[in-house]
């Protein structure tokens, strides 16, 4: 989600590019949403006679901390490895 | 017309609106976002792990806002628990007072309750013992009723009154249990299992259980329910 910050995602998508069950993906979107760090909205679908889908991003701070903390991550693991 | 769906699909289905129905109703749109996805999910096998993982996430949800206190039941109990304890603070109180005013019958009928069975040898402890102590259990004893009436009425104030009634009797048996004239009292010739550990034991350990349920209970956000 923090590489491409402006694409709305779909849960279903997040699942499969994740590899989370939607039992381990929407308590953290849930928990993500209420932090305010995961803005959501209903879009129409892209072929008719479908419901609409449930669409998330990250917020400018939610942003913030995903960049905050791969960056940390990537200083842990430089770190390791020297 | 649309072909019937096939049999997973059916039972995926049925997960979903199952998902819906446990996740508490503040995360409606939540359940809506799930139920919705599926329709997207072309493989049926997909769309029915993705219902069995809905379900998931919709029973820990609805574990998230659930606390033992949510019955009626669950809260008169604990509230009578700690009209106990409220009790067990005025106890000693009571029985000073019926010693001190010379009603005998009643220090009698109350020194059944005590160890020994005898309100006698408590004698020189009650007369030992500063009015200040009384006063400490007896504001003890009045936050462990509001806090119970606060229970019942399902505020969060409950766990920190208890809280604080629990500290302030805890410290008039702290400085009570450091007199000569206590240790006097309950010195006794032999040990008793229950009388020197079991009771003991189970009279600590209801605050705890009272204190953990109240803490759970006062943690849940107002909005889900």
């Amino acid at each position: 989600m923090s590489r491409k910050p402006r694409t709305w995602r779909y849960g279903y998508d997040l699942s499969k590019d994740t590899g989370l069950s939607s039992g381990t993906l929407y308590p953290l979107l849930i928990r993500l949403s209420d932090q305010g760090l995961l803005e959501s909205q209903w879009l129409e679908p892209e072929r008719p006679g479908k419901p609409p889908r449930h669409a998330y991003r990250l917020t400018s701070t939610g942003l913030a901390l995903a960049r905050t903390m791969a960056a940390a991550i990537r200083r842990q693991l430089v770190e390791a490895t020297a | 017309m649309s072909a019937r769906p096939s049999f997973p699909r059916r039972i995926a289905l049925a997960l979903m609106g199952h998902a819906a129905r446990v996740l508490p109703s503040a995360r409606a749109p939540w359940a809506g976002a799930m139920q919705n996805e599926i329709h997207h999910i072309e493989s049926d096998f997909d769309a029915l792990m993705w219902a069995a993982g809905c379900v998931l996430a919709g029973y820990v949800e609805r574990s998230r806002v659930m606390s033992v206190l949510d019955s009626d039941v669950a809260r008169a109990l604990v509230a009578l628990l700690i009209g106990g304890e409220a009790l067990s603070m005025l106890f000693a109180t009571v029985l000073t007072a019926a010693w001190r005013m010379h009603d005998l019958e009643d220090a009698a009928f109350l020194g059944a309750f005590t160890p020994g069975d005898d309100y006698r040898r408590f004698i020189p402890l009650m007369d030992a013992t500063p009015w200040w102590i009384h006063a400490l259990w007896v504001s003890a004893a009045v936050l462990f009723v509001v806090s119970a009436i606060q229970l019942l009425r399902q505020r969060r104030a409950a766990f920190a009154l208890f809280g604080a009634a629990w500290i302030l009797g805890t410290v008039g048996n702290l400085i009570s249990q450091s007199m000569p004239e206590y240790r006097e009292a309950f010195a006794f010739p032999a040990p008793m299992f229950l009388r020197d550990y079991f009771i003991p034991a189970v009279t600590a350990l209801v605050p705890v259980f009272i204190a953990a349920a109240l803490w759970a209970h006062s943690r849940r956000s107002p909005k889900i329910t």
